[in-house]
């Protein structure tokens, strides 16, 4: 590893990958090295402390006893003292669905039980009346466009007051149980989402977002292929809306 | 049409206001058969869920009714089930007659329809759908279990992978008199019949597994380094193997291994026949000048199973997401697609965009084509197509109208 590379982390792909969540980390290494940026992608393993000096850390997508595991393997090893750490020295972070669970107080375990998280972000979740299954869009005051995914979730998510989402949603659920539609949060460079798997794959834009928010800002770049399938997910979530 | 459609209308009526009260079996079946006519005469396929589901409303017991008097194989796993039990199947048939619900229908419906066919006795074979086989344990009390794989299919449809091996493990634990034949590579596999003494464990050599980075018994890092996968907490996977092929089995297809499997389940009925040759589920059409070899691949372990066996030649990938495909195609992503750089790749189905921008990343060129027929306009001659299962139907099926309702799934 070159001291200039790109370092992103996947935390427990292992546990937190159920849904192509690795899709993420190349997505952001193809976007990096498109304009030149050396790439490492790190695989850490939950048996193991998580490395501090990470660029970019992504959490995915996972089962109930799954993302009891990891959150598990965080505290013994001391997980939210390592991100803090990698966060205070300028690190980013993406969390999705279970990931963005375990980040906040408290989430919901398997039979319903409460389930500390590692208290990271502002926020808990409660079990939802229904699993959430379905296209997510969300207009958000950050990205001139649009984000849109996929969910799967039972979880209802609720941010501290001065919290603020990732975004306004639009065709789905998000984070659910408020009166306003809201999905996710951003919180310093922590983004956390229920746009579930490879969520920067359908969204090029976010993963720019959080590359500029490490390296500063980049040359513009236009992938076809990108653009031409965030397009068309965008033109189906609001067909979808006004059907 | 009209009359059929009257008919088949009454019968149901008429199956849901005799389930109150007792009904006895004979007639259940004949109205279930009255269904199935029914179903196929009005070209809604062949009839097997609509006659099963007509039985099972008369008749909630009828599965463990109807296994009485006979010898059942199960057949299940992630992928393989219908063409295994069909290999199986034509093996135990150069000894005996063998019924089986050979369409596919692999729920209790279908297995209902299948078992209400005469002769009523005697062997069947039987593909049993994931998540219903600790109920097909308990109703029809096989006399073996085949058990191919395990890896993660569409996920808002059958959860978690751990979640089923819980089930089956919990299910075969309840039926000690079971033999059970598995393929031993597959740690899950492993892990649900670990208790299991009447196990044939066999071995056709490492292969890695999608779901598996850690063991399904205790959570540990499998240890991948060895000859095999191995616990080195809990030692699964450290049982000798009943049969070893190792040595025979190196650059074998899942089709090869999986008929390697038929053939051991049908040396216990006393069938030892090298006469039943691999067969893939391919389905050739031709377009023009194209030869298209279409294969359905419905999951990451199908399409890292077809991408690792594909022949020379161009290739086309085809991407759906409805219903049983999986509504959305975050999967794509669980797949390296690296092999096919340098290959000539056309991508279509309704999610190409998906599809293209994942191989792209993977660097792969391609073109993204709006349907198969303009893919095939550019090509001649053998072409491998890889399709989702909704594509796979909407192309193979015989009638345009029906592969219009097929894909409406």
């Amino acid at each position: 590893m070159s001291e200039s590379s790109l370092r992103i982390i996947a935390v427990h792909q292992e546990l937190l990958g159920t849904y192509g969540d690795i899709g993420n980390a190349s997505v952001l290494a193809h976007r990096a090295r498109a304009r030149g940026v050396p790439v490492d992608v790190c695989l850490a393993r939950s048996d193991a402390p998580i490395p501090t000096g990470g660029d970019i850390y992504l959490f995915g997508g996972g089962e109930d006893t799954a993302q009891i595991a990891s959150v598990d393997s965080l505290r013994r090893y001391s997980g939210l003292q390592a991100i803090g750490t990698a966060l205070s020295d300028g690190a980013a972070l993406l969390a999705i669905c279970a990931g963005f669970q375990i980040l906040g107080d408290f989430f919901p375990g398997a039979a319903g039980e409460t389930v500390k998280g590692i208290g990271l972000l502002p926020l808990h979740t409660v079990a939802g009346a229904k699993r959430l299954v379905g296209e997510l869009a969300m207009h958000s005051s950050r990205f001139s466009v649009p984000l849109t995914g996929f969910e799967n979730h039972r979880g209802c998510t609720i941010l501290a007051a001065d919290a603020q989402p990732l975004g306004e949603v639009f065709l789905g659920t998000g984070n659910g149980g408020q009166v306003r539609r809201t999905d996710g949060i951003v919180f310093g460079k922590v983004i956390g989402t229920y746009m579930h798997g490879p969520a920067l794959a359908r969204n090029p834009e976010l993963a720019d977002y959080l590359l500029e928010s490490v390296l500063g800002v980049l040359a513009a770049y236009d992938d076809p292929p990108a653009t031409a399938l965030a397009v068309e997910r965008r033109s189906k979530a609001r067909a979808m809306v006004t059907r | 049409m009209a009359t059929l459609r009257a008919l088949r209308r009454s019968v149901w009526q008429c199956a849901g206001t005799l389930t109150d009260m007792p009904v006895p079996l004979s007639i259940a079946l004949a109205l279930g058969h009255l269904t199935a006519l029914s179903s196929r005469a009005l070209r809604r396929g062949a009839g097997a869920t609509a006659s099963g589901r007509v039985i099972l409303a008369l008749r909630p017991d009828a599965l463990s009714a109807l296994s009485r008097n006979r010898r059942i194989i199960l057949v299940s796993g992630t992928n393989g089930k219908t063409s295994t039990a069909a290999l199986l199947r034509e093996l135990l048939e150069t000894q005996t007659e063998v019924g089986g619900n050979r369409t596919g229908a692999n729920l209790d419906s279908g297995m209902a329809a299948a078992l209400a066919v005469k002769p009523r006795s005697g062997l069947v074979v039987l593909e049993v759908d994931e998540m219903f086989l600790p109920r097909a344990l308990d109703e029809l009390t096989p006399d073996r279990l085949l058990l191919l794989n395990l890896s993660r299919d569409q996920l808002h449809r059958t959860s978690e992978v751990r979640m089923v091996a819980r089930a089956w493990r919990s299910a075969i634990d309840r039926h000690p008199e079971i033999d059970v034949v598995i393929d031993y590579e597959d740690p899950f596999l492993a892990y649900v019949t670990r208790d299991h003494i009447r196990t044939d464990r066999v071995g056709f050599g490492k292969r890695q597994h999608l779901d598996a980075a850690s063991c399904p018994e205790c959570g540990a890092f499998l240890d991948w380094n060895g000859p095999r996968y191995l616990c080195p907490q809990c030692g699964l996977g450290a049982a000798t193997e009943t049969l070893d092929l190792a040595k025979n089995s190196i650059g074998k297809t899942a089709v090869e291994r999986n008929l390697e499997l038929a053939r051991i389940v049908a040396a216990h009925y006393g069938v030892n026949s090298d006469d039943v040759k691999p067969r893939d589920r391919v389905v050739t059409k031709s377009i023009g000048e194209a030869i298209l070899n279409i294969r359905l691949v419905k999951n990451p372990a199908s399409w890292i199973e077809a991408l690792s066996s594909l022949p020379k030649g161009p290739v086309v990938l085809m991407v759906n997401a409805r219903g049983v495909d999986g509504l959305d195609t975050s999967w794509l992503w669980d797949v390296d697609y690296t092999s096919l750089r340098g290959c000539e790749v056309f991508v279509t189905g309704e999610r190409r965009l998906d599809a293209s921008y994942r191989i792209h990343v993977d660097g792969v060129q391609h073109r993204v084509c709006e349907n198969l027929t303009e893919a095939a306009g550019y090509l001649r001659g053998p072409v491998s197509v890889l399709a989702s299962y909704t594509a796979f139907i909407s192309v193979t099926s015989k009638s345009r109208s029906r592969s219009t309702k097929a894909t409406r799934l």
